[in-house]
């Protein structure tokens, strides 16, 4: 599951402060967790006294092990990087580049939008047929049970990322693409919706 | 025996027909409170199933678990009281949890019903050659190591009080959940455990012992053992499983969902009943109304008493 | 030894008869199922075992449920899935050098060069033949290795012990994980850390949760692993072709087949099997090596041993032998450390640790393995150690598994050439939709979908930085049974804080795990 063997980079060593990063950013976290996060965020110290009047260790006992644990192991990273500077060897060395950054911010704006249109196409779709005189619903919650408004907006919602996902793969759409984004929406509305029961598709677990 | 008094008592109470007013806009969602394929779990979607069929309203159960009911219930709480939100879990998440939490409290929740009741009772390996809590002490007081299995709070200061009223001295190991405390004393990781229910197959094979009963009567699985009561410790860790909603919720929804599932509980036939019998036996306990809610209150600020002991 | 035939007995009448003692072919379906659906996924190019199982577990459950009858048929298709993927890996492989898994990478550098010279048939029966040889092999293994380790493990352990021991294994991974050991021991502790977001062990509510009384249960196992795992990937494979400038797919056309395999040829491959095979057994009995460096060991051993080294890269079939049979009697030994002791050693693995603990009562560790002497009750049953029975209930899902690979599994590899022109650009956009639901359906809503989103761009950081996913994903499954483990030792211990030091193997445990990260430590210098 990971690349093929052959692919291990070459011009390592000139991003070798990717590795620096990863050092540094690890001891930022850790110093954010032991000073901020933890103290805040759990409800025992790092040893506490139980019942009988015993120390036993709290529940930060373990996180602030952890985390202690990666000081030494960041150090030792930031360390052998910097050693390993001048010649090959070290830890392999990675990057994250900007384009990978604007690739992520589009699949999840892609997401998100698929989000956006699952929640929304159900109540559109309740207005609408209230509005004709065929439904008389109070809202979605009250139809987040019934077909075909449970599963209106996940079927819309998913066609898009599915379609959405093949524009970015292939840089155009074709007619076909759209059919199989439906089909695949409609496949899982098939085995969630109609063969199995008590199974809720987005969005109606969260009403 | 109580409790079959009590089902014919909110059988008259609540069953009458003229109730039948109130019916969910939609679906209701039940929350239950702890993981899928556990007892809670089979026990909530039975009845879930069988309300459904019942009233023919749309019953979602929905699993939502985490620290004994209070991740559900935390949850819960900020929901409409409009009936179509409910949650399933046990009475100490109501009585006892909100002690100890900062966003629950038990004023915060509607209490509809309770369905069944526990076990609760004081389990050793048979091997260990103790039969009673006295043979408890007398091991302890011989020097021997005992280490108590305990799942939550609550339980733990119960065996501490149990421990102390002995006047022997244990070590406590918290585990995951009743049938973690189960695995605990099986393999051996401790001597002497607590459970609620879902020891009786071990009971029964042989394998585990009870010792005594932690409820206010005898355990069905042997009734025989005195209560923690008979031997001079005041104590009752019993709970029984409960369907709740947030607070203000109106009269008419609460008794209608309640008599529904009196209804159901007190139908032989009914497969919710049967698996109640089997594993929480002898039958059904429903309390619902006002009694309900004064036991929640009433065993709360009980529980608060407990607890005092320990903050010295 | 009579118990010990009684459990096998019971092991393998419990796949084919249900509680009831009622005849029951849903098990045995399922792993047909597997088998089928593994192979074909083996042969689409971008698709692997692990893959095809993290995404079928969450959908398994959705249609079987939580229940002891459920955990049969899930298991049984991951199975299938899991042998069923390392077969079908190979074809697009020889046929058009696009290797479906990353495993089957090495297979390519003799299995195309015999499909170029018109032995493709020839080539992909030498695969299939190895793969399911290497495979029976290392089950055989399996069946005899993991009780016998199991019975002697439990003998031993305590609470520190099984405490020091995770550590141990948690170390071990790290350090044979590969070229950034550092970096992978980050992840690991990483991985470890996440997973303590929402538990609690002393009553004092929910930690790390950012005030989310959702998050009050941890979060939710298989959309975390379904992000970490598979999205990222297919997050990075369609980034890959959106980078791409000709992303249209070519189609290819399978090449002349050629005569088939004759069983003589068979016969004379069997030692290069063995060889290959038990180096692909021993590397797999070991958590944390991936199956590249079983068959790329295999692949140089057999080279050198080979009368003629000079053939292999131009198409030998003893190449094809040594990498398929080491690839594939990975999958089985693997099971070693994570049926005796719950410890998974790569990412089929996961799946298989995670379908057991989430479905049922049983759980995997030292306790499978234990003889409880079987008693009849009155009234109530049976008593007997169910996790023992269902032990030997996966080791017969597995033969079945062999069994279909070895007949469906030949007869379809030909046809399989076909598969490889289904368009990977419509594949992965197809494969992100059903996981994103998947999460969604599974693990409690939005929570599950966020929680797979996050852990993509955790999986996806992870990989880009060229930090090794492995010590992550395990450090997340195992760090709750360390913190259970050492905090129950020490109150249980009556609160001695070297409780860890007072057992000599734990001490020698520990002592293990320095040497291990000393020996790390001098590497990555």
């Amino acid at each position: 599951m990971s690349d093929a063997p052959e692919e291990i980079t070459s011009s390592s060593h000139q991003n070798g402060r990717w590795n620096l990063w990863v050092g540094f950013g690890t001891l930022a976290f850790a110093a954010l967790c032991l000073l901020v996060w933890f103290p805040r965020d759990i409800g025992s110290g790092f040893m506490q006294q139980n019942l009988t009047g015993r120390t036993v260790p709290g529940d930060s006992f373990f996180p602030i092990l952890l985390v202690a644990l990666m000081v030494p192991l960041a150090a030792l990273l930031i360390l052998s990087q910097l050693r390993a500077k001048r010649g090959t060897g070290g830890e392999l060395v990675g990057h994250i580049s900007l384009e990978n950054l604007a690739f992520l911010g589009r699949c999840l704006i892609l997401t998100g939008a698929s989000l956006l249109v699952m929640n929304i196409v159900g109540p559109s779709l309740i207005w609408l047929t209230n509005m004709t005189g065929l439904t008389t619903l109070s809202g979605y919650r009250a139809a987040s049970a019934s077909f075909p408004f449970d599963v209106s907006g996940y079927f819309f919602g998913a066609t898009l990322l599915t379609c959405g996902l093949i524009r970015i793969t292939r840089h155009r759409l074709r007619p076909s693409d759209l059919l199989i984004g439906a089909a695949t929406a409609a496949v899982l509305i098939l085995i969630f919706d109609g063969l199995l029961n008590n199974i809720q598709l987005p969005p109606n677990a969260d009403l | 025996m109580k409790s079959i008094i009590m089902v014919g008592a909110s059988l008259a109470i609540f069953a009458s027909p003229a109730f039948a007013e109130w019916k969910p806009d939609g679906p209701i969602r039940l929350w239950i409170g702890y993981g899928a394929g556990g007892g809670t779990d089979v026990q909530g979607r039975t009845l879930a199933k069988e309300i459904e069929a019942l009233r023919g309203w749309k019953v979602i159960p929905e699993n939502k678990a985490g620290d004994d009911g209070t991740v559900m219930s935390a949850q819960l709480k900020s929901e409409a009281p409009d009936g179509q939100t409910l949650g399933f879990a046990i009475t100490t998440t109501y009585d006892f949890a909100p002690m100890n939490s900062d966003n629950l409290a038990p004023e915060d929740f509607t209490y509809i019903t309770t369905t069944a009741g526990s076990q609760m009772a004081v389990l050793a390996r048979a091997d260990s050659g103790w039969n009673t809590l006295e043979d408890l002490q007398a091991a302890a007081n011989g020097g021997e190591q005992i280490v108590w299995a305990n799942w939550g709070t609550q339980v733990e200061a119960g065996a501490e009080l149990v421990a102390r009223g002995l006047g022997i001295s244990v070590n406590h190991l918290r585990t995951e959940g009743g049938k973690g405390a189960l695995n605990a004393l099986v393999s051996m990781d401790a001597n002497v455990g607590w459970g609620g229910g879902v020891q009786k197959p071990l009971v029964e094979a042989g394998v585990l012992k009870i010792l005594a009963s932690a409820e206010t009567g005898p355990v069905a699985l042997d009734p025989e053992k005195p209560t923690l009561k008979d031997i001079g410790v005041d104590l009752n860790l019993g709970y029984q499983y409960i369907i709740t909603a947030p607070a203000g919720m109106p009269e008419e929804i609460r008794e209608e969902i309640a008599s529904v599932v009196a209804e159901i509980l007190a139908n032989p036939e009914s497969e919710t009943r049967q698996f109640i019998e089997k594993q929480y036996p002898p039958a059904p306990i429903v309390t619902q109304g006002e009694a309900l809610r004064t036991q929640i209150l009433s065993t709360y600020d009980a529980n608060i008493e407990m607890m005092k002991v320990f903050d010295k | 030894m009579d118990l010990l035939l009684q459990y096998i007995g019971l092991g393998v009448s419990s796949v084919f008869y249900g509680a009831q003692g009622v005849l029951q072919l849903m098990p045995v379906l399922m792993v047909l199922i597997g088998v089928l659906v593994g192979i074909l996924i083996g042969a689409v190019p971008g698709m692997s075992g692990p893959f095809a199982m993290a995404i079928a577990l969450p959908i398994l459950v959705s249609i079987f449920g939580y229940g002891n009858d459920a955990l049969y048929p899930v298991l049984g298709c991951l199975l299938g899935i899991m042998k069923g993927a390392t077969v079908g890996g190979a074809v697009p492989a020889i046929l058009f050098k696009t290797p479906g898994t990353p495993d089957a990478f090495l297979t390519t550098l003799d299995g195309y060069p015999m499909a170029r010279k018109g032995q493709g048939r020839k080539a992909i029966q030498t695969a299939h033949f190895a793969s399911v040889m290497g495979d029976n092999f290392s089950d055989i293994v399996l069946f005899i290795a993991a009780p016998t380790i199991a019975v002697a493990v439990e003998r031993i352990l305590g609470l520190p012990e099984k405490s020091a021991l995770i550590i141990l294994s948690l170390c071990f991974m790290a350090a044979v994980v590969g070229k950034a050991p550092l970096k992978g021991l980050l992840g690991g502790l990483l991985g470890m850390f996440v997973s303590l977001i929402g538990s609690t062990m002393s009553g004092n509510g929910p930690r790390l949760t950012f005030g989310l009384p959702e998050l009050g249960n941890g979060l939710p196992l298989t959309s975390a692993v379904l992000g970490v795992l598979v999205i990222s990937e297919v997050l990075m494979s369609i980034e890959e072709m959106h980078a791409a400038p000709s992303s249209e797919d070519t189609t290819r056309e399978a090449p002349e087949m050629g005569p088939p395999l004759s069983w003589a040829e068979r016969a004379r491959m069997l030692p290069g099997i063995l060889r290959a095979a038990a180096i692909g057994t021993a590397i797999g009995a070991l958590p944390g090596i991936g199956t590249t460096t079983a068959a790329t060991l295999s692949y140089d051993t057999a080279k050198r041993r080979s009368a003629t080294p000079e053939a292999f890269g131009r198409g030998t079939p003893e190449g094809v032998v040594a990498t398929e049979a080491a690839n594939s009697a990975v999958s089985g030994a693997n099971l070693i450390p994570v049926m005796s002791l719950g410890i998974p050693g790569n990412f089929a693995a996961v799946f298989i640790i995670l379908a057991v603990e989430t479905i049922g009562d049983f759980s995997f560790g030292p306790q499978v393995f234990q003889f409880t002497p079987i008693k009849e009750i009155e009234g109530f049953g049976t008593i007997l150690n169910a996790n023992l029975v269902l032990a030997f209930g996966i080791f017969t899902m597995m033969v079945v598994a062999n069994f279909f690979n070895w007949t469906l599994g030949g007869l379809l590899m030909g046809f399989l050439g076909h598969l490889v022109r289904i368009p990977k650009a419509v594949i992965l956009p197809v494969i992100m939709t059903v996981s994103l639901t998947a999460a969604y359906v599974q693990d409690g809503g939005y929570l599950g979908l966020l929680t797979a989103g996050v852990f993509a761009m955790i999986g996806y950081g992870l990989r880009r930085l060229e930090i090794s996913i492995l010590p992550f994903v395990i450090g997340f499954l195992l760090a709750p049974t360390l913190e259970g483990l050492v905090r129950g030792a020490f109150t249980a211990s009556g609160g001695d804080a070297f409780f860890l030091l007072k057992s000599p193997i734990a001490i020698a445990m520990l002592l293990m795990s320095l040497l291990l990260l000393a020996r790390m430590f001098r590497q990555s210098r």
